[in-house]
């Protein structure tokens, strides 16, 4: 019994040990990337490279605010985010409702013919969704950037798996009450589906802030280009300015790990919700 | 035949007023007037198939068939939203943009047409009892989200692969199948191919590999679970365009932190980006660096769907910790070995974002989905796109094909 447990002993310092030098792996390049934002470019460009700033300075995230609008690609990204988790959560929840529990005719035929959808990969759609949005004079545009993050099959197939689990009894109840079927789907399945709903929206906010080929096509201005397409800028003009580089890139990661920090167990349960697929 | 409540007519009658009066009232109005006479479809005026819709909407109404109804009433809708794309027939003036600008020069008449047809449709909805058309609501909105934004491309897509097609050129040739027969003989098509094969064959046996052994430490250890998930977790939450950002400087051949790290090791700089035979090896290595995070949470959740008590009688029976990893876990956590083999390959192939970032397609790292964007959106040719990227479906679907048979057949036995 003695061995065992001295074994187990050994085991679990090699884990630690692995698992804490791999952590610093995951860890370092962003801590290397915020350092760097604080050093001025000749500092940057010297070898062996420096860890912490020697010429502390602000100086780099003033000229990113001053090259590029870049309040204005917060507020664009802000905006484009918020209505397609509203929209992906809306269409997500009413149909996978539908699917979960009503009879209709068609119903298991609709079904797979969603989830046969998901077998089409983007590549395939996104020069003709370009050439749609184009003919519709929709480039540079608010709703060409909201459309294509504002529907989840996946989503629906979620909500489906998680509104089976609500008994029957509570809607009939409803029912019986005399609450419309509208009604039931605001105040019986919405307050029931909440853990759901927020693992959707967390899928659904790190996709579209993340969000960057539909984007890269379909805006060319400044007046709706996204953080990433900020990011995305500096690296294509600037090549060598990589203080600028590692700034804005900063800037764009910021918003969302902070959110992750705050939400770090919605996040992980999220993704462990997302799983529960086949 | 049962009988609807009359106070339907409500919706009923003033649709066909409504509808009747937009017969007469201009349809555009700028410069230039347009009725709906002006419009045709094979040779029959407009103002004579709504004529007939309206009377064999009014005759079908007597016979009461709730169907037939909705049917006419479908179709009226349908001719009234099929006006704006009717653009040969716009006069002149009208053509310069598409479908938008219909709706700046619309006028009175469109409307009325259009809000008469949306009263019938309404009505014929409310014929059918409520709990019969509730379902179709509630599916409307993603049925039509999916239709426009995938399957309608997805056809569109076959149909521009088999015409020389550029956004700026009016005239598009059908071509048949010369897109493809090009496709399949150009070298560089098939190389950039075999790039992306190449890459996800570094990227899905790592991420199942590395996901797999660092789910199964943080599953062993005691203390400190949750803090290793959410530092793992991390890389996976920030946008590929930044880390891509972080990791060419990184990368840098001359100030980057990876050459100083083996530098440490009394090891030559390599140029990690810039070399051809290294470049695609060092942008796996960053997703799967990426995604691993991701990858431990699924297959965390997969052994912690394991029974406490079979791991438990393993261990009275006096099963090892070796014995218990490779004859309990691993033979258990078969559907999520199954999800991420599946969709990391999926995902693998499709490459782009990291490949777009960090080197640009040089040395080497053309992927085909880098190949095919830079031909449809640089080059314009996106016919020859088009068909590209069917030839990429097809063989993604192949693999995931053939990955589910292979997946099933394991598990069958």
């Amino acid at each position: 019994m003695k061995s065992k447990k001295k074994t187990n002993r050994i085991f679990y310092t090699i884990c630690y040990i692995i698992l804490s030098l791999v952590a610093v792996i995951m860890i370092m390049p962003f801590l290397w990337m915020i350092l760097s934002t604080f050093k001025p470019l000749y500092e940057l460009y010297i070898f062996p490279p420096t860890f912490l700033p020697q010429n502390f300075t602000l100086e780099n995230y003033k000229e990113v605010f001053t090259t590029v609008p870049f309040f204005k690609y917060y507020l664009n990204s802000f905006i484009v985010t918020v209505c397609s988790v509203i929209l992906t959560l809306f269409t997500a929840s009413t149909a996978g409702f539908a699917f979960a529990k009503y009879q209709f005719k068609g119903r298991n035929a609709i079904f797979k013919v969603l989830l046969s959808a998901m077998m089409i990969p983007f590549p395939v759609t996104i020069i003709p969704l370009y050439i749609m949005v184009y003919e519709l004079g929709l480039v540079d545009t608010y709703a060409a950037l909201i459309v294509t993050g504002s529907i989840s099959i996946f989503g629906t197939f979620l909500m489906r798996q998680f509104i089976l689990g609500i008994p029957d009894d509570l809607l009939d109840a409803a029912r019986i009450d005399g609450a419309s079927e509208w009604l039931i789907y605001r105040k019986v399945i919405l307050p029931n589906i909440k853990p759901v709903l927020s693992a959707l929206a967390i899928l659904s906010f790190m996709g579209s802030w993340n969000a960057f080929l539909w984007p890269l096509l379909v805006v060319n201005t400044d007046k709706h280009k996204t953080v990433q397409l900020g990011v995305q800028f500096f690296s294509q003009q600037y090549g060598d300015l990589v203080h600028l580089q590692l700034t804005a890139a900063a800037l764009a990661i910021l918003p969302i790990v902070i959110v992750y920090l705050i939400l770090q167990e919605q996040f992980i349960q999220g993704i462990t919700m997302s799983g529960v697929k086949g | 035949m049962e009988s609807y409540d009359k106070s339907l007519n409500i919706l009923f009658i003033p649709g066909i007023l409504i509808t009747t009066i937009g017969l007469f009232l201009p349809i555009i109005a700028d410069k230039g007037i347009m009725f709906l006479k002006d419009f045709n479809v094979f040779g029959i005026s407009y103002l004579y198939i709504f004529i007939a819709i309206i009377v064999i909407n009014i005759l079908i109404n007597f016979t009461s068939k709730r169907k037939w109804i909705m049917l006419a009433s479908f179709i009226q809708l349908f001719f009234v939203l099929s006006i704006p794309f009717l653009r040969n027939q716009w006069k002149q003036v009208y053509r310069a943009k598409f479908f938008l600008y219909f709706f700046k020069k619309a006028t009175f008449g469109w409307y009325f047409l259009a809000i008469g047809s949306v009263f019938l449709v309404v009505y014929a909805f409310k014929l059918f009892s409520k709990k019969k058309t509730v379902p179709y609501l509630f599916v409307t909105p993603t049925l039509v989200g999916v239709c426009f934004l995938t399957f309608f491309p997805a056809i569109f897509a076959i149909f521009i692969s088999f015409r020389k097609w550029n956004l700026l050129v009016p005239v598009k040739p059908f071509v048949g199948l010369s897109n493809y027969a090009q496709a399949i003989t150009d070298e560089y098509f098939l190389r950039s191919l075999w790039t992306s094969f190449k890459y996800a064959l570094g990227v899905v046996p790592s991420r199942i590999v590395f996901g797999f052994l660092f789910a199964y430490l943080i599953y062993s250890i005691p203390k400190f679970k949750s803090f290793f998930r959410v530092v793992y977790f991390l890389p996976f939450v920030t946008s590929t365009v930044a880390v891509s950002v972080i990791w060419k400087w990184i990368y840098h051949p001359y100030y980057g932190l990876a050459n100083y790290f083996i530098s440490l090791f009394g090891m030559k700089p390599i140029n990690w980006l810039g070399n051809p035979s290294i470049a695609i090896w060092a942008v796996a290595a960053v997703s799967v660096w990426r995604s691993l995070g991701y990858d431990i949470i699924i297959f965390l959740s997969g052994i912690n769907d394991i029974p406490e008590t079979v791991l438990e009688a393993s261990q009275i029976d006096g099963a090892t910790r070796w014995q218990q990893f490779w004859k309990i876990i691993v033979p258990l956590i078969k559907p999520s070995l199954i999800l991420i083999f599946i969709t990391s390959t999926i995902s693998a192939i499709q490459v782009f974002t990291e490949i777009y970032m960090m080197t640009g397609g040089s040395a080497d790292t053309k992927t085909a989905v880098y190949y095919i964007w830079e031909y449809g959106f640089t080059r314009l040719q996106m016919g020859y796109a088009c068909a590209m990227s069917m030839i990429l479906f097809g063989i993604i679907l192949i693999i995931s094909l053939i990955q589910m048979r292979v997946t099933n057949l394991l598990e069958e036995e």
